[in-house]
C-alpha cells in the first residue's frame, strides 16, 4: 500500500469517516512492522487494538446460580 | 430452546462480552463476574431469545447497561483498577521495552476517555462493529457515534505525540 494513500486513509480514520474495510488496510499496514516514522503513534493504536482483542474470557460458563450459597446469604443476612 | 441450541447461539460472542466488561469494569475479577452474570440473565431470557434477529447486539447492550449499573453502585467504593499484563509481540530486544511501553499507553489512555467515546472505542477499534451495530448498542444515533469516535482517536493519537515529545517513557 502506498504511502500516500495510507495518509489519506489517516485522515478519514481521525475523523471516524473509514469503513470497516479500510480501517482493515490501516491495521495490515500498522501492525506489519514497516511502519513511516511520522505515523508511529498509529503503530501504537494499531497493535494495542490487535492485542487486547487476543483477551479471552477463560471460565467455563454457568446457566444457573449455585443454589445453595444463595440461600446461606439470605440466612447469614438475617443472622446478622 | 433448548441448551444446546442456546450455547451454540450465545458463546461464540462470549469473549467480546467480557472484553467489553473489562473495558468498562477495568479489573479481570469484575469482568469475569459481569460475563457469568450476563449469561444467567440471558440463559432466563432464553425464550424471547429465539425471537432476536441480533442476539449479540442485545448481548452487547444488555452487557453496557449491566456495568453501567456496576459503576454506579460501585463509585465511591472500592473498585479496583488492575492493569493487565500483555502478551508480548517478537521485535528486536532493544526496541521491544520502549515499544511496550507505548502500546500499553494506548491502554491508559483508553482508561481516562469519557464513558461514551470508551465503549465506541472498543466496539469499533478493538471488536470491528459496523455502524449500525454500534448505533444499536449504545443508544446513539450514527452521527453522535461517529463524533465520540473521532474524538476518542484524536485524543488518544494528539495524547501518544505529545508523550512522545517530551521523552517520558
Amino acid at each position: 500500500m502506498e504511502l500516500a494513500n495510507i495518509e489519506k486513509l489517516v485522515e478519514k480514520y481521525l475523523n471516524a469517516e473509514t469503513s470497516l474495510q479500510e480501517e482493515t488496510t490501516l491495521k495490515n499496514y500498522f501492525t506489519g512492522g514497516n511502519v513511516a516514522p511520522h505515523l508511529q503513534e498509529y503503530e501504537y493504536m494499531f497493535n494495542y487494538f490487535a492485542t487486547i482483542k487476543d483477551e479471552k474470557f477463560t471460565k467455563t460458563i454457568q446457566l444457573e446460580p449455585k443454589k445453595s450459597k444463595k440461600r446461606n446469604f439470605k440466612w447469614l443476612s438475617v443472622a446478622a | 430452546m433448548n441448551q444446546s441450541d442456546f450455547l451454540k447461539v450465545v458463546l461464540p460472542f462470549k469473549d467480546k462480552v467480557f472484553r467489553l466488561a473489562k473495558r468498562l469494569l477495568v479489573s479481570t475479577e469484575e469482568a469475569e463476574d459481569a460475563t457469568q452474570e450476563l449469561y444467567f440473565k440471558l440463559w432466563r431470557s432464553k425464550e424471547k431469545i429465539a425471537d432476536y434477529k441480533n442476539v449479540e447486539a442485545f448481548a452487547m447492550t444488555m452487557t453496557k447497561n449491566y456495568c453501567y449499573d456496576r459503576l454506579k453502585s460501585k463509585q465511591a467504593s472500592n473498585l479496583t483498577l488492575v492493569h493487565s499484563n500483555y502478551k508480548e509481540k517478537e521485535t528486536s530486544l532493544d526496541k521491544k521495552v520502549e515499544y511496550q511501553d507505548s502500546v500499553n499507553q494506548v491502554h491508559q489512555l483508553i482508561e481516562t476517555l469519557p464513558e461514551n467515546q470508551k465503549i465506541i472505542i472498543q466496539l469499533r477499534d478493538i471488536e470491528q462493529y459496523d455502524f449500525d451495530e454500534i448505533c444499536k448498542m449504545v443508544d446513539m444515533k450514527p452521527t453522535a457515534v461517529r463524533v465520540a469516535l473521532s474524538r476518542a482517536r484524536k485524543t488518544i493519537r494528539e495524547e501518544l505525540i505529545k508523550k512522545h515529545n517530551y521523552g517520558v517513557s
